[in-house]
C-alpha cells in the first residue's frame, strides 16, 4: 500500500517534470504550480519511503562483522532518530502552519508533515524487527543479517 | 572539542552499523548539545530544506532512467553494440566490461549498484568465455569506477546540490577524466590479460553486420546523444534531462523494443523510488549535518588549518588526495560527496591553492572512485567478491595494478587541469 503510494509520487514527479519540459519548448508558457508541487512530493516520497525500506534496506557501513549486540545498538540508534524526527519534525510542522508558499499558498506544515508522519509510519513498520531480535537466539544469525549493503 | 566529539559520534556510530541516515543525524544532535547557538527543530528543519531543491530532482529521476534502460532492454542493445565495436579482440567482453560502465555508470547513485547491474550480467558471461574468476571480478570492479567520474553521475547532481557548483559544468568536465580512465583500464586489462583459456570468437566485424546492429540499436543510440547533447546544447537542466530520460526510455521499453509490460514497470518505479528514498534520507541528515559543521565554522578552521599546514597547492592537492582515498575506502560515495564536498571546496578554491571549482569537482570525484577499490575494505571489493563468488583476497590481487594505474589517472586529472576543464571552456567559454 505505501510502496503503491511510493511509486505514484516518483511515477507523478517524472510526468510533471517532463510535462514541464514540453510546455517550456513547445508552447513556451510553463504551468506555475509545477515547480512546488513536485517538491512537496519529493519529501514526502523521501519519508514515505523511510518507513518502507526499515527491514534491513537502509545503508550501513559494513566494516565490522554482525553481533547480536550491535544489531540492538544499531536499531536503538536508529529508533532514537525516528523518535526525534516524529517529535521535533511535528513542533516545526506546528509551528510553520501559518506560512505558505510563494506560488501555490500551500501551506509550508504539508513540507515539513512528511519528516514526523513518515518517522511515525517507520516505527511502526519497525516493531517487526525488534519482535524478530527478541526471538533469534545467540546462535542464529539475527534477522537484520539482511541488511543490504547497497 | 566539538570537532572531535562530532566526528567521533558519526565514525563510532557507523562502525556499529548504524544506518547511515541516523548516525549523521545523532552525530549532528551531538553537535547540537555541544552548540550555544543550535537548536534541535533547526535539524529537523535543515534536513528538509536540504532535500528541498529542484537541482536533486535529477537524481531520483535518473535512477528511475537507470533501471528502465536496464528492464527495457535500451542497455543491452548498447552493450551488444559495444560488443561488436570490439569484436576484432579477443579481449573483446574485457572491453565491453570497461567501456560498457562508462556509458551506464553512476546513473544509479551508487557505485555498488551499478556494479551488482553489470557484474551479474558480465562475469557470468566472462566465466563461459573462458577468463579466469578472479580477472572477470577485477575487470569489473576497476571499470564500475569510472561511472562516478562519467555523465549522468549522480554523485555529481549531490555536489551540485551541496554547493553552487554548476552540475551541468560538472558534467561535461567529467568527459575527459572518463574517456582517460577508461583507455588506461582497457590498457591495464590487456596487460594482465589471461595468456591462455579465453575462446576466441569467431565474430568479426563487417560492415552489413555493423550496419544491421546499429540499425537495431538506434533508439539505444540516440539516447545518450539526446541526454547529453540537450544538455551539452542548453537545451535542458540536468533535471530536465533527466525526466526526458524517464519517458525515453520508458517509450522505447514499451512501444519499440517491447520487453517491457506495465507490470514490469510498476515493479521498476516502486523499487526505483525506495532506492532514492534510502538515498535522500541520507542527502537530508547529511545536508543538516552540514549545516551545522557551517555554524560551528568548520569549514573555515579546516582551512585555516590545512593551508597552515602547507600552502604550496601540490601539496594540498595531494593531501585531499590521500584524504579522500582513505575515506573512500570504507565509506559510500553519498555521504563524502555530502559531507566533505562543500568543507573541502573552499580550502581547494582558495587564493593560496587557485582550483577552479569545476576542477576541484572533477579530481573529487575521481579520488572517491579509487577509494571505492582500495583493500582492505573498498565497497567495490567487498560487492564483486560476492557476485563472482571468489575470496576478496583473490580479487584484491586482480584489482592491484588496476588501482596503481587509476591512482595515476587521478594525480593526472589533479595536475593537468585541461583535461577537465578544456571540454568545459569550449562549450561554455
Amino acid at each position: 500500500m505505501l510502496r503503491l503510494l511510493l511509486a505514484v509520487l516518483l511515477g507523478g514527479l517524472s510526468l510533471l517534470m517532463f510535462v514541464q519540459v514540453v510546455m517550456r519548448y513547445v508552447f513556451n508558457s510553463s504551468i506555475v504550480w509545477s515547480e512546488e508541487v513536485p517538491r512537496i512530493m519529493l519529501i514526502w516520497l523521501v519519508f514515505v519511503g523511510l518507513a518502507t525500506t526499515m527491514k534491513g534496506k537502509h545503508l550501513i557501513i559494513d566494516v565490522v562483522r554482525e553481533r547480536r549486540w550491535i544489531s540492538v545498538v544499531s536499531i536503538v540508534f536508529k529508533w532514537a532518530m525516528l523518535i526525534f524526527f516524529v517529535y521535533y519534525g511535528t513542533v516545526l510542522a506546528t509551528k510553520v502552519s501559518g506560512q505558505t508558499m510563494p506560488i501555490t499558498k500551500i501551506s509550508r506544515s504539508w513540507q515539513y508533515a512528511a519528516a514526523p508522519v513518515g518517522a511515525a509510519l517507520a516505527l511502526i513498520l519497525g516493531v517487526d524487527e525488534i519482535v524478530d531480535l527478541f526471538r533469534s537466539s545467540d546462535d542464529k544469525e539475527p534477522s537484520s543479517a539482511a541488511a543490504v549493503e547497497a | 572539542m566539538l570537532l572531535l566529539a562530532v566526528f567521533g559520534t558519526l565514525f563510532l556510530l557507523l562502525l556499529l552499523r548504524v544506518p547511515i541516515f541516523a548516525a549523521l543525524g545523532g552525530a549532528t544532535i551531538v553537535g547540537v548539545l555541544l552548540h550555544p547557538s543550535a537548536s534541535f527543530i533547526d535539524v529537523v528543519r535543515n534536513s528538509i530544506n536540504g532535500i528541498d531543491s529542484l537541482v536533486l530532482f535529477a537524481a531520483p529521476l535518473f535512477v528511475l532512467a537507470g533501471n528502465l534502460i536496464l528492464a527495457g532492454g535500451v542497455s543491452r542493445r548498447l552493450i551488444g553494440w559495444v560488443d561488436l565495436l570490439f569484436g576484432f579482440s579477443r579481449l573483446r567482453l574485457a572491453y565491453v566490461n570497461v567501456f560498457g560502465s562508462m556509458f551506464f555508470g553512476g546513473i544509479s547513485g551508487s557505485a555498488t549498484a551499478d556494479s551488482a547491474a553489470i557484474g551479474s550480467v558480465l562475469v557470468p558471461e566472462m566465466k563461459k568465455g573462458g577468463y579466469p574468476t578472479p580477472y572477470a571480478a577485477g575487470v569489473t570492479a576497476a571499470s564500475s569506477s569510472i561511472g562516478i567520474i562519467v555523465p549522468p553521475s549522480v554523485p555529481m547532481i549531490l555536489a551540485g546540490a551541496a554547493t553552487s557548483v554548476s552540475i551541468t559544468k560538472l558534467f561535461v568536465g567529467g568527459y575527459g577524466p572518463g574517456i582517460l580512465i577508461a583507455c588506461s583500464l582497457a590498457a591495464v586489462a590487456w596487460l594482465r590479460r589471461p595468456r591462455s583459456g579465453v575462446k576466441a570468437d569467431p565474430e568479426r566485424l563487417s560492415l552489413k553486420r555493423m550496419g544491421v546492429a546499429t540499425y537495431k540499436a538506434l533508439p539505444a543510440l540516440v539516447f545518450p546523444v539526446v541526454i547529453m547533447g540537450g544538455i551539452l546544447t542548453g537545451v535542458f537542466t540536468a533535471t530536465e534531462a533527466a525526466a526526458v530520460a524517464v519517458v525515453y526510455s520508458l517509450l522505447v521499453a514499451i512501444f519499440i523494443y517491447r520487453e517491457m509490460g506495465w507490470q514490469t514497470f510498476f515493479k521498476i518505479l516502486k523499487e526505483s523510488a525506495e532506492f532514492a528514498a534510502v538515498l535522500f534520507i541520507i542527502v537530508a541528515t547529511a545536508q543538516a549535518f552540514g549545516r551545522f559543521l557551517t555554524l560551528a565554522k568548520v569549514p573555515q578552521q579546516l582551512t585555516e588549518f590545512m593551508l597552515g599546514f602547507s600552502s604550496t597547492p601540490a601539496v594540498v592537492i595531494l593531501m585531499m588526495i590521500l584524504l579522500l582515498l582513505i575515506i573512500g575506502t570504507f565509506m559510500e560515495t553519498v555521504p563524502i560527496v555530502l559531507v566533505l564536498y562543500p568543507i573541502l571546496e573552499p580550502i581547494a578554491t582558495s587564493p593560496e591553492v587557485g582550483m577552479d571549482p569545476i576542477h576541484y569537482g572533477v579530481t573529487f570525484m575521481g579520488a572517491i572512485a579509487v577509494g571505492l577499490l582500495t583493500p582492505p575494505y573498498g565497497v567495490l571489493l567487498f560487492v564483486n567478491s560476492k557476485i563472482a563468488g571468489i575470496p576478496s583476497a583473490d580479487l584484491i590481487r586482480a584489482v592491484l595494478p588496476f588501482i596503481a594505474v587509476l591512482i595515476v589517472d587521478v594525480l593526472i586529472i589533479a595536475f593537468f587541469p585541461p583535461l577537465s576543464l578544456g571540454p568545459v571552456n569550449f562549450f561554455f567559454g
